[in-house]
């Protein structure tokens, strides 16, 4: 991976992941520029709906990826003494 | 009213019964008497009716004078309720027109305040877009969650 030229901005991780969550062929950037209010509620409404719908689910995956996460850690390390 | 002759006849007594002249003076004096009483009474009368007259007619000047006094009264009294009314209405006017240039400049510096915050957060989201995008789906996403755990 190259690293950033001087004077140009880092890179945005967070828009990296929105670009994995939304289809490739949205271009969001312009149109959160273009209308950064109405996007934040439309982000916010469909969050909304996700966490409604399967928030339990996502919940459960996410605390389990982290519990996962935290284990294989700790085995790296005793593994590694 | 005797008869001719200088005979005088009693009613109830016979026809025949003639008074005397010391009879007829003694009833002239009574009668005379009597017309002086009458005449003392009528005096008496005319006396108490004449101050009675200027009893009322006092009374009645003083009842114009009380009534003329009463009505000065309700005058000036109508007068200071008029005035205090105004009065009234200018203090509450004076104060209505404060109230609402207070709300008018509260009003104008929450809209300059809701302009300036809306302004700091686009230019927040043109800056960031992804990093708000995410935490407004995020936010959403765990007032979802939250409902939907309270809802069951």
């Amino acid at each position: 991976m190259s690293e950033p030229a001087a004077g140009a901005r880092p890179p945005d991780r967070a828009a990296e992941l929105v670009d994995e969550l939304i289809p490739a062929d949205v271009d969001w950037r312009p149109l959160v520029v273009r209308y950064p209010l109405l996007s934040l509620a439309v982000a916010a409404l469909g969050g909304f709906w996700l966490g409604r719908r399967r928030g339990a689910a996502i919940l459960a995956g996410v605390a389990t990826f982290a519990a996962d996460s935290v284990e294989s850690s700790v085995h790296r390390l005793l593994e590694a003494e | 009213m005797y008869p001719a002759g200088g005979a005088l006849s009693r009613p109830g007594r016979g026809d025949g019964e003639v008074l005397g002249w010391g009879s007829r003076r003694k009833e002239v004096t009574m009668a005379s008497k009597e017309s002086k009483k009458v005449e003392e009474i009528v005096e008496k009368a005319s006396e108490a009716v004449e101050s009675a007259g200027a009893m009322a007619s006092e009374t009645l000047d003083q009842a114009r004078a009380k009534f003329a006094e009463v009505a000065d009264a309700a005058k000036r009294g109508s007068r200071q309720v008029l005035d205090a009314a105004d009065r009234a209405r200018g203090v509450a006017k004076e104060r209505a027109e404060v109230a609402v240039e207070r709300l008018k400049g509260g009003y104008d510096r929450a809209h300059t305040d809701f302009d300036k915050l809306r302004g700091n957060v686009e230019d927040y989201v043109r800056d960031n877009p992804g990093k708000s995008v995410l935490m407004a789906a995020g936010f959403g996403f765990l007032l979802g969650a939250v409902l939907r755990r309270r809802g069951d």
